[in-house]
């Protein structure tokens, strides 16, 4: 993937850079505003990933002004400030996602890894599968291997963001944000919980197991390789 | 604006007691300017009456004999049969021989004094009736019987009518003055007790805006250097400094968010990646894991402190909206239904009420949720933990209660505390910080928390002020979008 990463702080700057590139994908770093609009702009991006507070131009100013130009590339925003207004007013502007500083890293991965795909999804799908199992959107039947899997509504919602992201790690506060849409960390593990009953429905009594735990970032649900 | 109730107003409480005050002088004034005058205005007649007396023996009786008083009293009663002046003379057997003796009334009463022997220094009163349309009758007398030569008697008794009409006006003139006195003290109270309450309901109000997080707001100065003006920039100045010192909370805040959160986040950074190039050495990687956990735990307890922070300084600015409460709780329970089960425990929506408040709905899930962990971590496997919702006249409730073995009274203050651990807890996981959190998002939404005894357990309120503006009455059940 082609990311472009527009962020002041260099330290910052540097270590997303080198995680971004061992992950795989290509970026381009620029530490100013008008610059980073000039790139932006060219829109040969995959993901962009856009500080909030820049020199010489405002990270808001700058989405705003390219999606008024029709540019729709998934724009994550970094920002310190946490406040739920603050993540209401970036999403307003035209940001895809708001991750707020001090942020792990394995969290923005995740986060562009996902952005990247919503972007090319079709939202028109009625079905999903990975390998045997395979989820009906419209009718909210799920199957492993032919034999149906009696799912709860809110499992079901689980295993849709899960298989909608297949392939790619999501992280427990997506999760939340996405499955339950509330924005805050709990204490303790209550996610891993539920990913350990849809587990049980899903990967027991297979061989194969489809649902990993990637320690210390999150949950992937693949194929077998 | 607020209507206010004139009885809840010092200013005009104060303006009513003194008007009273003003009112009850006027009157005890009035009353002893009435009784000294009616007093003097009797000391008037009895002199009068005294001199005529004296007169009558001294000049004419004693001067020119028994025939020229008789002579002298019917020449005056002639002259004005009917006016002020009632003379009558009694023999010692309390026979008429002159005087008024066409006024028969008067003559028996004076004779019957006469035959009672009334001593001459007692007043008589009296009045006589009126007739018809006549002017001068129906008078009202005062008089004295005195003894003269030869056991014959003497009594004149002069009209008071002069007296009581004065009298009259006098009291008439009191009332009027008392009733103005009402009307114009009573305006001038009223007019002061708004004049001064709307100058303080400036401040008043301005005071209001400011708690509910407006700290930018200042009273309006009047340029008059009066009491209110100076109190204006009095507390405008104080405001200055609270806010100086909310801006150093807060700055305090983001250099723990900065200085502290940025390098632990870095850490954890280096962390992830050390454990990304550990490859297959599982022991190494079973302690890179446990230090990610740590790293975790530490940052979520600076990010629940920062979050404390940043709501009890009123600094933080959120979005109120609609949140339905039984979707809230019902959510709380789905979540947490899993974890309970995997520790033995059981989670249950209790009543629900179906109410809605404006508020922040993350807040809210957040402060439930941290009072459903606590339940969890602290009570025995095989206890019940019910979440409900009620209302309770104009507040709100939400609670959360459990089975457990509860907190002792004298706790309950204390685990509100930020970082306070009860001993026995210490060792569990958990930084202290959840029921704080649940305190300042009650604080936040002008609300109250509560912990009381569940006999046996705990439970936890947090109560909510019924902040939703009437709604008209609407018939369909659609639900506003």
């Amino acid at each position: 993937m082609r990311i472009l990463l527009i962020e002041d702080d260099k330290l910052v700057a540097d270590y997303v850079r080198k995680g971004l590139r061992e992950a795989g994908h290509s970026v381009d770093v620029i530490g100013d505003g008008k610059v980073g609009l000039l790139y932006a702009a060219s829109g040969t991006y995959d993901v962009m990933v856009i500080d909030r507070m820049l020199p010489s131009m405002d990270g808001l100013a700058i989405i705003r002004t390219i999606r008024a130009s029709e540019n729709q590339t998934p724009v994550i925003i970094l920002s310190a400030l946490a406040d739920v207004d603050e993540r209401v007013k970036g999403l307003r502007v035209g940001g895809s996602d708001y991750l707020v500083k001090p942020f792990a890293f394995s969290e923005l991965l995740a986060r562009i890894e996902a952005q990247s795909r919503a972007f090319t999804a079709h939202s028109e799908e009625t079905s999903i599968a990975v390998a045997d199992l395979e989820i009906n959107l419209l009718s909210r039947e799920c199957r492993r291997g032919g034999k149906p899997v009696n799912l709860k509504d809110r499992e079901f919602r689980l295993l849709e963001f899960l298989m909608r992201h297949a392939g790619q790690v999501v992280t427990r506060t997506m999760i939340l944000e996405r499955v339950w849409e509330y924005h805050f960390n709990p204490q303790t593990n209550v996610i891993d919980v539920h990913i350990s009953r849809l587990r049980q429905k899903i990967d027991r009594n297979f061989e194969q197991p489809l649902l990993h735990t990637i320690r210390g970032a999150g949950y992937v649900i693949r194929a077998p390789d | 604006m607020r209507q206010i109730s004139l009885w809840n107003n010092v200013s005009f409480r104060l303006m009513l007691t003194l008007t009273g005050l003003f009112y009850l002088a006027f009157l005890l004034l009035g009353g002893f300017i009435f009784t000294r005058t009616s007093t003097y205005l009797e000391r008037e007649v009895h002199g009068l009456v005294d001199s005529v007396l004296n007169d009558a023996v001294v000049f004419v009786l004693e001067e020119a004999g028994f025939p020229e008083l008789i002579e002298e009293i019917n020449e005056r009663v002639e002259a004005d049969p009917y006016g002020a002046s009632r003379y009558i003379l009694l023999n010692k057997d309390c026979e008429a021989l002159a005087g008024s003796v066409h006024i028969q009334e008067t003559l028996r009463l004076v004779q019957q004094a006469c035959r009672e022997k009334m001593p001459e220094s007692a007043w008589l009163s009296f009045s006589e009736t009126r007739y018809g349309e006549d002017e001068n009758s129906g008078m009202s007398f005062v008089g004295r019987l005195i003894n003269t030569e030869g056991g014959h008697r003497l009594f004149y008794a002069h009209s008071v009518e002069q007296t009581r009409e004065t009298r009259i006006l006098l009291a008439t003139t009191y009332i009027w003055g008392f009733l103005i006195l009402l009307v114009l003290g009573g305006s001038a109270g009223i007019i002061v007790a708004r004049v001064v309450n709307n100058r303080l309901e400036v401040i008043n109000r301005a005071s209001q805006y400011i708690r509910e997080g407006n700290l930018g707001l200042r009273v309006p100065v009047s340029h008059s250097d009066d009491e209110f003006g100076r109190l204006a920039v009095n507390f405008n100045q104080m405001m200055d400094q609270i806010q100086q010192l909310m801006e150093s909370v807060q700055s305090v805040s983001n250099s723990i968010a900065h200085d502290l959160r940025t390098p632990l986040t870095r850490l954890r950074n280096h962390l992830e990646e050390l454990r990304s190039s550990l490859n297959d050495d599982e022991l190494a990687t079973e302690r890179v894991d446990n230090a990610l956990s740590e790293a975790d735990q530490l940052l979520a307890t600076f990010g629940a402190l920062l979050r404390i922070v940043r709501l009890e300084s009123g600094s933080t600015q959120r979005e109120f909206m609609l949140v339905n409460l039984d979707q809230a709780i019902e959510d709380v329970v789905e979540l947490y239904e899993p974890l309970a089960e995997e520790t033995g425990h059981t989670v249950a929506v209790g009543t629900t009420s179906g109410e809605v408040v404006l508020a922040d709905r993350e807040l809210l899930f957040q402060a439930l949720c941290n009072l459903v962990e606590n339940a969890l971590k602290h009570t025995a496997p095989g206890c019940q933990i019910t979440v409900r919702n009620y209302r309770n006249g104009d507040s709100i409730k939400l609670e959360v209660a459990d089975n457990g073995e509860g907190i002792p009274a004298e706790f309950r203050d204390k685990v509100i505390e930020r970082f306070y651990r009860r001993d026995s807890h210490r060792g569990g996981s958990g930084n202290g910080l959840g029921l704080s959190l649940v305190h300042a998002v009650a604080k936040w939404h002008h609300g109250h928390l509560y912990l009381e005894d569940n006999s046996p357990g705990l439970k936890v309120t947090i109560s909510l002020p019924d902040n939703l503006p009437p709604q008209p009455a609407v018939k369909t059940g659609q639900t506003p979008s």
